[in-house]
């Protein structure tokens, strides 16, 4: 019998972003971090590397829009410090296009390390419960237990600071709060019945679990993962700044930051620019991540 | 007895929890032939469901577990069979038709690839060989093919409890449970899908075994009859002759509690009494607390399984000789 309506076929994709649309500021805050993220994919491009970190001493703390004369393998060049330079005379703007290289791998590698292991633990804690349950939570509680920012600096404190350190040291702490997450929307969503069908189909648990109960539970994930993001920049950064992250003379925000301090008022670009990039870059992410809390959340339809 | 298809034979399932052991089901036996269809008729709480899911091996786990007999379906115990045999056995020997079809299909998915997902846990087939299949069984529920890749919340409730058998249906089971499968539904749309069950079975010569409080559709597809009472098979027989002459005092009781419309009834009828608390059964006859025609001994003795005008009854009015 054919149906009288045809009813417009709209994937829940399709219906996540006519949502997450309406909210315009996370759209703004969407644009700004693709605009970062093609930014820093195509750092070389606007800025060689070598001249980001290559000391140009006679144009020390050029301020903004200072032309000056530097040298770049060898030959002298006429360049525009579009943001002024540095103590050592290298170009902030340049910098900060490096920094951003850093920063957005650092929200994304370390959210996706711990989306990945936080969210198998959760899942088989909340599946399978029992004895495999309560020593996975008691690990996560025991990790949530120790201040965040503490914990990171005692492994990178530890295990010396270098880059790959510093994905573990943020990833490892942003694990706990993505178990405790997926194993709650799993206890919600393993009861229903669409579980049991499953199961009254003869599927395996593995299949029920990622088939089933997972693509039900990301909403949440998906926004945490967001904030997450942003979250983990700011550690780096942090960290960075304590000199424990990337270090000098390579660019990061952090350090950056903590390389311009005694600087704050005799060249305050050195200081202000860095400073407004993270806080975009986190604004950025907070609001996407609102936008997405309200595209996903089902009480709030229409 | 030994070419029955599903033959269950004093089954006792209980639920244990902290406080208390729940008395499920105690003491069920039951001979279902190939082809035939049995529906289990009984109040919330009578332990149909359960029996439904320890024929599938899917009780609630740690606290379900079978106590006593056993469930013989197709001559292998499937109270004995290895996780793994069972999970073969589900969904593609026996298959389920659950009660709610708004929960029972998941969200996200298009209907089409909940379909072939039983297909697809059974047999490896290509790709386009389950697409098809998948567009043949929508058909065969009276869905046109070319809404497949829709998801559930563009259906209807009738139309989804469709797509739900059509997900039962997919590897031609030999036994279907259908657990109160239009209990969600509207009366209208109760009458079609309860026809194309109907149908469906006659045509794929599937045993049925259907779920119900209500008699009335239980009359529509069954031939014959199991009446439940807290955990027991009270009268158990062909369909005419339960509907006829009911034996048993509850299934009297039952019967008396359908509306009439050919008799005018200031207030409808009930059975006297709720149904007795699982963890703590009345010794006896289950049912004597609210039995009519309740004797001494009622209290004292569990009535036997009696034969009596070619069906089965456990109640202490019919004795032999």
């Amino acid at each position: 019998m054919p149906s009288p309506v045809k009813p417009h076929p709209r994937t829940p994709w399709q219906e996540f972003w006519y949502r997450f649309r309406k909210n315009k500021l996370a759209v703004v805050g969407m644009g700004v971090i693709l605009l970062y993220v093609s930014i820093a994919l195509f750092a070389d491009f606007f800025y060689s590397w070598d001249f980001v970190v290559g000391n140009q001493i006679p144009n020390a703390f050029a301020t903004v829009g200072t032309k000056a004369v530097v040298e770049l393998g060898g030959k002298k060049v006429e360049h525009l410090y579009i943001l002024g330079a540095d103590n050592f005379g290298r170009d902030v703007l340049g910098r900060m296009i490096h920094g951003a290289r850093v920063s957005m791998i650092i929200g994304f590698i370390t959210i996706a390390f711990a989306v990945l292991v936080g969210g198998s633990l959760g899942a088989i804690a909340g599946f399978y419960g029992g004895v495999l349950e309560t020593i996975i939570m008691r690990g996560a509680d025991i990790l949530l237990a120790i201040p965040n920012m503490l914990f990171a600096l005692a492994i990178v404190a530890a295990m010396g600071p270098s880059f790959q350190n510093l994905l573990l040291a943020i990833g490892i702490t942003s694990v706990p709060i993505y178990v405790r997450l997926v194993r709650a929307s799993v206890l919600t969503v393993k009861d229903q019945e669409f579980v049991e069908a499953a199961r009254a189909l003869g599927a395996r648990d593995g299949r029920i679990i990622v088939r089933h109960v997972l693509p039900n539970c990301m909403a949440p994930v998906i926004v945490q993962a967001t904030l997450g993001i942003a979250q983990s920049i700011l550690s780096a950064t942090f960290l960075s700044f304590l000199g424990l992250g990337i270090q000098p003379p390579a660019p990061e925000w952090g350090n950056m930051l903590s390389e311009a301090r005694p600087y704050i008022i005799s060249a305050p670009h050195t200081l202000i620019f860095p400073g407004l990039a993270i806080m975009t870059v986190i604004l950025a992410y907070n609001l996407i991540g609102d936008g997405l809390r309200d595209a996903l959340d089902p009480k709030l339809r229409r | 007895m030994g070419k029955a298809q599903l033959s269950i034979q004093n089954l006792q399932v209980e639920y244990h929890t902290d406080e208390e052991v729940i008395h499920a089901v105690n003491g069920i036996s039951l001979d279902l032939e190939e082809g035939e269809s049995l529906g289990l008729v009984g109040e919330t709480g009578a332990g149909k469901t359960t029996l439904a899911l320890s024929i599938l091996g899917l009780l609630p786990k740690p606290n379900g577990r079978i106590v006593d007999g056993s469930i013989f379906f197709e001559g292998k115990e499937l109270s004995k069979t290895s996780e793994e045999e069972m999970r073969q056995i589900r969904g593609n020997r026996i298959s389920m038709i659950f009660q709610d079809p708004m929960t029972s299909l998941n969200p996200i998915f298009p209907v089409g690839e909940q379909i072939a997902e039983a297909l697809e846990v059974h047999f490896s087939l290509t790709k386009e060989q389950a697409e098809k299949k998948t567009a043949e069984l929508l058909e065969l529920v009276g869905i046109p093919r070319n809404r497949m890749g829709e998801y559930p919340h563009q259906f209807s409730g009738g139309m989804k409890q469709r797509v739900v058998i059509a997900m039962a249906l997919a590897c031609n089971p030999k036994l279907l449970l259908a657990d109160e499968p239009t209990t969600a539904l509207d009366v209208t749309i109760q009458a079609q899908v309860l026809r194309m069950i109907r149908d469906l079975k006659r045509r794929m010569r599937t045993t049925l075994i259907l779920i119900s409080h209500d008699l009335g559709v239980v009359a529509q597809i069954c031939n014959t009859v199991a009446i439940m009472y807290a955990g027991k098979i009270m009268e158990y027989g062909k369909i005419e002759d339960v509907f006829r002459n009911p034996l048993h005092p509850y299934t009297e009781g039952l019967f008396a509690s359908i509306p009439r419309l050919d008799r005018t009834q200031r207030r409808l009828s009930s059975i006297p009494g709720l149904i007795p608390d699982p963890s703590n059964l009345p010794t006896g006859c289950v049912f004597h607390p609210r039995c009519p025609y309740r004797m001494g001994v009622c209290e004292k003795t569990v009535p036997p399984l009696v034969e009596w005008e070619g069906r089965k009854v456990h109640c202490l009015k019919y004795r032999e000789g």
